[in-house]
């Protein structure tokens, strides 16, 4: 049989067992070592235990773990609530301000926290009480935690760059960087939509916080000073070229565990919880990776990657059109399926096809990972909307997807712009030291 | 009536619930070697201006022990990400039947899986050593191939107990 | 018959046009088309450059390109080519090891096709020229391989190993003070951009590579198909490889010198202090056990002049 029919037989196979709910990371270690052993009977097995220990045993994979403990101890040490009552302190009194200070707190936690799913969590516990105080419309709050939320894979660190890292072989560090600029350009296109829709529809916002004095307001940032240094030495030591990315991390999570000390916080109930968690997050990304290597290698087999190549080169595609066409791929898959998900399985397709056409792989992963974002956020199948739903069990979930929709069209906006305007992704990469 | 779960299947469940916690401690004491070792090279490098040669090895092999305790943890903690489409179109009536056909299968490339790094387990004689420190990767192997079984017993274990309650609610139902 | 071939670099590469595409075309050839060549570059079959050999051994790949400098202990026959004053360029690197070939091969469990070597090291800085002995006092340099390191310890700098992707930001940042690496490495790592000074000559000699073929794949073939694969893979094979490592250092010289690189001649006489800094390590090196020999007996083969 032709192997690129076999990597058909292979994609239909694999989602398929997506639809049973078989775990992603296992469907794909499935499939892959079906399709080996179909196209090459004895590579199946040493393939199967080699791509695992590989995976395993990757050097820069290092980060996953190092950079989930850092985020889980500025969760527990009370590092994330600093950071929320700082952004409300200076934003709560303004129109949708709370709102606001929330989409401000999940970007400063994201630069602390690899996962989106943290990221809502984290801050959605701390602020949607807040906001329901203060009798914000249920939409508007848990739509700007969902989507708040999503920056923790853009703004780095980010378990998604480093999963495209690792299939692109590309620079973690240069793909942190790149992540820097559009998450805070999205942050503040967050903003700008909350500041829309409460201009629109001012009884969606129908009060704020007091205003409180500039003395309490300075209060609140020293008090998030030591969250702030750990961001600043870790995303300002990866780009000044001081630390690895890996190293970073390693000194981030120090970091982290000794003001979790210092604050009297690494109690026997909060180190539990802290590791657990970690190793939670962790056993999710090295799963997926197990079965994403098994799978590519499949993929290799059979050879499909290069009759697709040909295929768009004969047809004549500029670079342009097949990020496009693959961008718009993304944010249909992402209504259905998860982001990590998405990623193993297009990246080692997509790769091989738009790399020859001159497509600058920095840039176009972080378009997609924003691509991915809108699927966090997106019905039927949005986990950030699920965390959020878990959070506030009283709000239905249709009014929490109506209120995402601003949001999701914040992030095509950031989309469009950053497809027009590449700098805007490759500045920071480009003039990193190293 | 909901029925309740032979007491062997519980006895096995608790088990299983006690080896996976001693794998969890494992990977949290190499979560934080993982720490140690890379604070450490960064010190030895900057402080001292002497870095440790081939510390790298010893990151990437206790990235093993971290890898397969987590993998291996968070499947009894409902970490592994699966996509729930059907559980939205179609009720317990068809997903009790799919899911028993998916657990099966997940069991059985689990257990290949660990079959597979029992087997493929190798040290010098096929250069499966790591760069600098020369360290075996045997050992290691077989780190692996043990969480990779243990999750496939947790799988075969909901198999059974979801065959059990194919006529009522499966207490390991994938939710949302 | 169709036999797939695997590497990890990506199929421009140059060493593809200079080794595997010639032998598959040479193979196509002896053989009348009957015998070719399925190419899995990119890693396709294995993402991990250190287990090529594991892959071969296990049947993935039919025929693998491999870096026996990866696990010096598992090769130290063939590694012993990297040892200072074996060689003193690419060429005389790879027919230093095919002088030794017939021993080197008891190390392979599998049937070596190709076996040349990339040329000696040069030593690449960014803020001090290293003109003299004392110049390396205390500096940081990046080595190829573990065994490259009691050399530099001896030369009085401190040996570290890192991944070769990150030595170009490595030593643009001051993490490491200089590279020793063979001068191919140059473009391939832009290493003309954060260098300001290449010393031409370091103690050391060339890094192996080899073209393996899987034992049972060869032995389950017929002796006319054997002949074939033995024609294709004649010496003139790893020739071609030494001669393109040869020209792709010259290039990655030329590269760092147009880029404004201060080029440091060490004359002969300072060459002889270096050497005398390196003896002792040198003669327990030799004294190494390596296989059923040791050491200084097989670079003793190697360095034998043919007769
Ligand atoms: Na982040
Ligand atoms: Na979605």
């Amino acid at each position: 049989m032709d192997g690129s029919l076999i990597a058909l037989v292979g994609f239909i196979a694999l989602f398929a067992c997506l639809v049973i709910r078989m775990p992603v990371g296992i469907s794909m270690m499935l499939v892959g070592t079906i399709g080996i052993y179909v196209i090459r009977e004895r590579a199946a097995i040493p393939k199967l235990a080699g791509e695992i220990f590989n995976e395993a045993s990757n050097y820069p994979l290092t980060i996953i773990p190092l950079f989930v403990l850092m985020g889980n101890l500025a969760g527990v040490s009370g590092m994330s609530r600093d950071l929320y009552s700082a952004a409300h302190s200076w934003l709560g009194h303004l129109k949708g301000g709370l709102a606001s200070a929330t989409v401000v707190g999940c970007a400063g936690f994201s630069a602390l926290s690899g996962s989106s799913l943290a990221a809502a969590l984290t801050m959605g516990r701390v602020s949607l009480p807040e906001m329901q105080r203060y009798n914000y419309d249920n939409g508007l709050a848990t739509g700007s935690i969902a989507a708040g939320g999503t920056l923790g894979i853009l703004i780095p660190p980010s378990a998604g760059f480093v999963i495209y890292a690792i299939l692109t072989e590309e620079s973690i560090g240069q793909l942190f960087m790149a992540g820097v600029i559009p998450g805070l350009m999205l942050t503040a296109l967050f903003v700008v939509a909350i500041w829309l829709v409460v201009l629109r529809n001012p009884e969606k916002a129908p009060r704020g916080a007091a205003i409180v004095p500039l003395r309490e307001r300075f209060q609140a940032m020293r008090r998030a000073s030591a969250i702030v240094s750990i961001i600043v030495i870790t995303i300002g030591g990866i780009y000044l070229g001081v630390f690895s990315a890996v190293e970073a991390a390693g000194v981030g999570a120090a970091l982290a565990f000794v003001i979790t000390a210092f604050r009297g916080q690494l109690t026997r109930a909060n180190v539990i919880e802290v590791f657990t968690s970690t190793l939670k997050s962790t056993g999710t990304v090295f799963l997926i990776l197990f079965g994403a290597f098994v799978f590519k290698s499949f993929i290799g087999f059979s050879g499909v990657t290069y009759d697709l190549s040909l295929w768009v080169e004969a047809q004549g595609f500029t670079g342009m059109q097949v990020v496009l066409m693959f961008l718009l791929i993304f944010i249909i898959l992402g209504m259905f399926m998860d982001g990590f998900a998405i990623l193993v399985l297009t990246v080692p397709l997509v790769q091989p096809i738009i790399e020859p056409l001159g497509v600058d792989m920095i840039w176009f992963g972080v378009l997609m990972v924003i691509c991915l974002e809108m699927g966090l956020i997106s019905p039927p199948v949005g986990v950030n909307v699920f965390v959020v739903k878990g959070i506030a069990p009283g709000v239905p979930l249709n009014t929490i997807f109506r209120g995402i929709w601003p949001f999701w069209f914040a992030m095509l906006l950031a989309v469009i712009l950053i497809v027009v305007f590449p700098q805007i992704a490759l500045l920071l990469p480009q003039t990193m030291f190293g | 009536m909901p029925r309740q779960t032979p007491s062997a299947l519980l006895w096995v469940d608790r088990q299983l619930g006690r080896l996976s916690g001693l794998v969890a401690i494992l990977g949290a004491l190499a979560v934080l070697g993982l720490m140690f070792v890379t604070l450490t090279a960064v010190l030895w490098r900057y402080a001292l201006n002497d870095p440790i040669f081939g510390i790298s090895d010893i990151s990437t092999m206790t990235l093993i022990v971290v890898a397969g305790a987590s993998v291996c943890y968070g499947a009894r903690h409902g970490a592994h990400v699966s996509v729930n489409v059907i559980g939205m179109v179609a009720g317990r009536r068809l997903t009790r039947f799919t899911d028993a056909l998916m657990r099966l299968m997940a069991f059985g490339i689990l257990a290949l899986a660990s079959y597979a790094l029992a087997d493929k387990a190798c040290g010098a004689e096929r250069a499966c050593l790591t760069n600098n420190m020369s360290i075996v990767h045997r050992p290691f192997y077989y780190f692996l191939s043990a969480t990779m079984g243990l999750f496939a017993l947790n799988v075969l274990l909901q198999l059974v107990v979801g065959l059990y309650h194919l006529d009522g609610d499966d207490p390991n139902e994938i939710a949302d | 018959e169709e036999l797939s071939l695997a590497y990890f670099m990506g199929p421009g590469h140059p060493m593809n046009a200079a080794v595997f595409t010639p032998f598959a075309e040479a193979l196509a050839e002896v053989s009348g088309g009957e015998m070719t060549v399925q190419q899995y570059p990119g890693g396709a079959l294995n993402s991990a450059p250190p287990r090529q050999y594991g892959i071969l051994l296990d049947g993935v790949a039919d025929i693998v390109f491999a870096l026996p400098g990866y696990t010096g202990e598992v090769f130290p026959m063939t590694n012993a080519v990297t040892t200072p004053g074996v060689c003193g360029s690419a060429s005389e690197c790879t027919q230093a090891l095919l002088r030794a070939r017939d021993v080197l091969e008891q190390e392979y469990e599998a049937e070596v096709l190709a076996i040349w070597a990339n040329a000696p090291p040069v030593l690449i800085t960014r803020d001090r020229p290293v003109r003299r002995l004392e110049d390396l006092d205390g500096m940081l340099i990046r080595v190829t391989a573990s065994q490259d390191a009691p050399f530099v310890e001896a030369l009085g700098a401190s040996a570290v190993a890192q991944p070769v992707n990150v030595i170009n930001q490595n030593l643009t940042n001051g993490v490491i003070d200089g590279i020793a690496i063979g001068p191919s490495g140059i473009p391939s790592f832009n290493l003309h951009e954060p260098a300001n000074y290449i010393t031409t000559w370091f103690p050391g000699s060339g890094s192996a590579f080899v073209l393996l073929m899987n034992r049972e794949v060869y032995d389950g073939l017929s002796d006319e198909q054997r002949g074939w694969i033995d024609a294709a893979a004649d010496d003139a094979l790893s020739i071609a490889g030494g001669e393109f490592y040869d020209r792709a250092a010259a290039r990655g010289l030329q590269m760092a010198a147009e880029a404004g690189v201060e080029m440091i001649e060490i004359p002969e006489e300072e060459r002889a202090r270096w050497n005398a800094a390196i003896a002792d390590t040198l003669s327990e090196v030799r004294a190494q056990n390596a296989g059923p020999m040791t050491v200084g007996e097989v670079m003793d083969l190697m360095m034998q002049p043919d007769g």
